[in-house]
């Protein structure tokens, strides 16, 4: 193997600080998409179980809709094809008064594909939850709203923990997918060193450790939520229905 | 024994175009593993057009391969193995140094520009193509030159020189406000333009030539602007080769100092109607070093 | 209290309610029993809605369940239910399993519906385990805790569903107990069960289900002594072996 190792190129400038934002951008991606997403995720989960025929079926489109459709593909759709669709003011604008406008469509995107994984993850979590505690609630006269309020996804998100932390995890490799259309996060970040010093071994080893170092965050940060929910109430197994 | 080796190969090319076979034994390095199997390895892109690309019929063709197959050519007589094979890989740009250190291909042929910093990982032949950084825009759009960028969106391929010098470019005081996208890729880069999200797309001028010539708006765009920056494109080899980097010199500047390359110019040129620019003529004047 | 007129109710094809017609008064304790499949649990859901049915109607209170002007939610907040698996929220208390529905339902106070709790815990025995979850409770406690949920909510009628079924047999009676009490201070109750001890000691009736039928409606000594039915002859005899 005749390659030549510059280990120090990564804390040369400008490529530490390259780095620096890529981290920073993929950190700030993720966590915005995840602020979307599960609350949206939620919202889709409960539509697709809950009573309302129109909300199944406008629930069972969205995921299929979102989750279907490669990740790359939706990004050149929200970048490219989505302001030429739009009536043509709101298109100039996606496009040239938007600000940051690959970040800001790459978030929607990222957003809304993640909401489809999670919409699934939380479904699957109140449908083992079960129809009794939900015909306990209902039968105490508590409403279909109060009923998932209180009792079907609090259920619901203490049995998908394990689950959704991977999916927490997924939102921060799947943001990569956002290089397509130009948002420098830490891979393009990476590939942009590999480009300008041919350093490529040592500049993918960065990004693969940023990514190590991120899954690691998470799973402390799972972890700590997890004991703070058993402190709170059964789990897991405990909760496992009868 | 490097030295040596040197000496024997300097002496073999001394004898120019009659020189008798070289004792394979003396060879080293890159020469050495390109006799013992037979085969040159060429990393060729997929779609870097006009200099390095997959035809209709899936030949890997272009300025920079035919630039190689003259270097092949020399090599053929220096490993005095005629019947060597030319292989090529269409190889992405980010495993092409891969590539190139685990020996899977030798030489690099396509649009790779020198550097310094990337010479800390590999080497260079002498250039073979000087390039200029300049505008892609709509004809319609009213830029004629850098300064009517000014306040505008500007797109740039990512990880290219073009991309540094556009950046630093708007840095300078009379460019505030003036924003830049990156594209992972050209055909991104067009389509933004195409679709207005941008105003000019910079990278390297014969790029941006060939890259016109293949748009379904060919006649709504221009190729505009001074040249405002230039890179040379090399060939890519191993570092720490120089009897390699000698062949592969050696038959550059033969190819240059022939004459031959400007058949080869025009017949990659010709067809997109560019005229050889001033520095890439001097490039071959120069490059052409004597015997 | 509760009139049941005529209801037929069918899963597709299949009919599992048929022409089933009751009327049940105020501190009457009725007993639904019958083979498994006859249709006691349906029947008994369809009296606060969780199940519905397609034709007949069930009047609760004066107010007809079926009916567009008639507010499910309200009317579900005054019968209690409990169910043969228990059914409370896994991830809390017994204290809160007990006062979520009137908190969040009839808009009581914390203070308030804490204090009723703790009465309605001691009055089925289980004052030391107010804060513990469903999880670290016996099969009779969770059933204990439900009945005291329900209770919470001031029903004007209890319907059981198969309450001791799912418990162990040193369980239930801890749990009849409790039910006897409650059919002693005078509450309206319906209650689907086999546990014949039970309808001897308090019950008023017993409705004897066979096919999805009102097969007969008697006064409990006559039921037990002169069944009319052979189909409830055969019933009683195989009961009464066990």
């Amino acid at each position: 193997m005749n390659y030549h190792w510059h280990w120090s190129i990564l804390v040369e400038q400008p490529y530490l600080s390259w780095l620096a934002h890529g981290l920073a951008v993929t950190l700030t991606l993720s966590g915005l998409a995840w602020l979307i997403a599960l609350p949206l995720g939620t919202l889709i989960a409960v539509l697709r179980t809950g009573p309302w025929k129109i909300g199944r079926v406008i629930g069972a489109c969205y995921v299929r809709v979102f989750r279907n459709v490669p990740l790359i593909v939706q990004m050149f759709l929200w970048f490219f094809v989505f302001p030429e669709v739009v009536p043509k003011t709101f298109g100039f604008f996606l496009k040239r008064q938007l600000p940051f406008p690959e970040f800001t469509m790459g978030l929607l995107c990222l957003s809304f594909y993640s909401a489809s994984r999670l919409a699934e993850t939380i479904r699957s979590g109140l449908e083992t939850a079960g129809s009794g505690p939900k015909n306990a609630a209902l039968a105490s006269g508590l409403s279909y709203v109060k009923t998932y309020r209180f009792v079907l996804l609090p259920m619901a998100f203490r049995l998908v923990i394990p689950p959704l932390t991977s999916e927490f995890l997924a939102i921060f490799k799947n943001s990569s997918v956002a290089l397509a259309i130009g948002v420098l996060e830490i891979t393009a970040e990476s590939h942009q060193i590999e480009s300008f010093t041919f350093q490529g071994f040592e500049a993918f080893t960065a990004a693969t450790v940023l990514y190590a170092l991120i899954s690691l965050m998470c799973l402390i940060l799972a972890g700590l939520f997890k004991r703070y929910l058993s402190n709170a109430g059964g789990l897991g197994a405990e909760v496992a229905i009868k | 024994m490097r030295i040596i080796g040197l000496l024997i190969v300097v002496t073999c090319f001394s004898a120019g175009q009659f020189a008798r076979p070289c004792l394979a034994e003396d060879l080293t390095g890159t020469l050495k593993k390109i006799k013992d199997t037979g085969t040159v390895t060429l990393g060729t892109r997929e779609s870097s057009k006009p200099f390095s690309y997959l035809d209709q019929d899936n030949q890997t063709v272009g300025f920079s391969v035919d630039v190689c197959r003259k270097v092949v050519d020399k090599i053929k007589i220096v490993t005095a193995s005629p019947g060597l094979k030319i292989k090529y890989l269409t190889t992405a740009p980010s495993a092409r140094i891969p590539l190139l250190a685990n020996g899977t291909i030798d030489m690099e042929c396509s649009t790779t520009s020198m550097s310094l910093s990337r010479m800390r990982q590999v080497g260079f032949s002498s250039p073979f193509f000087v390039v200029g950084a300049r505008i892609l825009t709509k004809t319609d759009s009213g830029v004629k030159d850098w300064e009517d960028l000014k306040g505008k969106v500007i797109g740039v391929p990512q990880g290219t020189n073009g991309e540094k010098t556009v950046k630093s470019l708007v840095e300078t005081p009379p460019f505030k406000g003036t924003e830049v996208i990156t594209f992972p890729d050209h055909a991104a880069g067009v389509l933004a333009l195409e679709t207005d999200r941008i105003d000019g797309y910079v990278t390297d001028d014969v790029v941006l030539l060939s890259l016109r010539d293949d748009a379904r708006s060919k006649n709504q765009l221009a190729v505009v602007g001074r040249p405002l920056t230039f890179e040379t494109y090399a060939i890519v080899i191993r570092r720490d080769d120089p009897d390699f980097k000698l062949v592969v010199d050696t038959a550059l500047a033969e190819l240059y100092r022939s004459g031959e390359i400007h058949d080869i110019y025009k017949k990659w040129f010709g067809p997109l109607d560019v005229p050889m620019s001033e520095a890439n003529s001097y490039v071959y004047k120069i490059g052409g070093i004597v015997q | 209290m509760i009139m049941i007129e005529a209801v037929d109710k069918w899963y597709g094809q299949l009919q599992v309610l048929s022409e089933c017609s009751a009327s049940i008064d105020q501190g009457e304790v009725v007993v639904v029993c019958g083979p498994s499949g006859s249709g006691k649990s349906t029947l008994i859901k369809c009296i606060n809605g969780l199940e519905e049915f397609q034709k007949g109607q069930i009047t609760v209170d004066r107010e007809p369940i079926k009916s567009a002007s008639t507010n499910i939610y309200k009317l579900r907040s005054k019968v209690g239910m409990v169910f043969q698996n228990f059914e409370l929220y896994p991830h809390l208390t017994s204290i809160e399993n007990i006062t979520l529905a009137p908190m969040k339902v009839l808009k009581r106070s914390r203070e308030e519906c804490v204090q009723r709790a703790r009465k309605l815990l001691q009055q089925v025995g289980l004052s030391a385990h107010g804060e513990k979850y469903p999880s670290q409770l016996s099969g009779g406690q969770q059933q204990r805790v439900a009945i005291a949920r329900s209770l919470a909510m001031d029903p004007i009628v209890m319907l059981f569903d198969e309450p001791t079924s799912a418990l162990d047999p040193e369980m239930i009676n801890e749990v009849l107990d409790v039910m006897v009490d409650l059919a002693k201070s005078g509450m309206t109750m319906v209650v689907v069960t086999h546990e014949m001890g039970f309808a001897q000691r308090v019950g008023s009736r017993v409705i004897f289900m066979d096919a999805g039928k009102i097969v007969e409606d008697r006064k409990c000594p006559d039921f037990f002594s002169n069944p009319n039915s052979d189909r409830a002859k055969a019933f009683l005899s195989k009961i009464v072996k066990h």
